[in-house]
């Protein structure tokens, strides 16, 4: 229902970009998956300094969860961000350091469920994907300021910036329709891949026993 | 392609990739319910039987 709100929004209600024109209503796709992906690996990030800490079976199920959603918005975010660049830019990619870094953050993040699903013993995998989920969400940070460290095509922050937000509020409030939309569908699918990592292990668990 | 065609392109592919992965979930979450039902009742047949 609220992902319908947001495509209404996003897709007739609110006005062409006075200088990009339709093209930038792909932006109510790119901008809220940037934010959600972002948000998954913080999570994961805080699971894995948790299961470290504390070895909580919950803060591991936790992090895999949202590591393998963070995985498929920041496919997403790179996808739509392609296409918007093509008739924006003139190319689909360029290795623009925001770019660049983004694709990084990706990688890191297969690399993140590779080590857990070829490692042997579920605990030292668990450990293993910790560490490199703590070190590949301070990717993030350097994503974030890339636009200004670096002389790059993408454009600055629009959101979190010092100066507050650049956006006309006839932009913003489809961007803020469309966030609130994504966050609740991430709700739920991090619930339901929860599920399904603490059903994996229990029949795991059974199946030693039988 | 026009503006709208990248349009249709982006949402289209995000619709794709969100709702097929919401989709291969719920049948994995099924399959394993089925499993897990089944793995419980040889479990509680074993503890009888013990």
């Amino acid at each position: 229902m609220l992902l319908a709100v947001g495509l209404y929004v996003g897709l007739v209600l609110a006005p062409p970009d006075a200088v990009q024109g339709d093209v930038q209503r792909i932006m109510y796709l790119h901008l809220p998956f940037v934010l959600i992906a972002y948000l998954a690996f913080a999570i994961v990030f805080l699971a894995g300094i948790a299961y470290l800490w504390k070895r909580d079976e919950w803060a591991d199920v936790l992090a895999h969860s949202a590591a393998e959603i963070g995985v498929v918005f920041t496919g997403l975010v790179l996808v739509t961000g392609s296409i918007w660049g093509k008739p924006t830019w003139g190319v689909w990619w360029t290795w623009d350091a925001r770019l660049t870094t983004t694709l990084l953050l990706f990688f890191i993040f297969v690399g993140y469920l590779m080590v857990r699903a070829l490692t042997e013993e579920r605990g030292r995998g668990a450990r293993y994907a910790a560490i490199v989920g703590i070190i590949g969400a301070l990717d993030i940070p350097i994503i974030h300021m890339s636009v200004v460290w670096w002389r790059t095509l993408h454009q600055p922050s629009t959101f979190l910036r010092a100066q507050g937000p650049a956006i006309a509020p006839a932009l913003m409030i489809p961007l803020f329709v469309n966030f609130g939309a994504f966050l609740v569908l991430f709700l739920f699918l991090l619930v339901r891949r929860m599920r399904l990592e603490q059903a994996r292990r229990e029949a795991e668990a059974l199946e030693a026993l039988t | 392609m026009g503006p709208w065609g990248y349009i249709a392109a982006a949402y289209g592919i995000a619709a794709v990739v969100l709702l097929g992965y919401h989709l291969v979930m719920s049948v994995r979450l099924r399959a394993f319910a089925r499993r897990l039902s089944a793995l419980r009742a040889t479990a509680a047949w074993m503890r009888r039987a013990a």
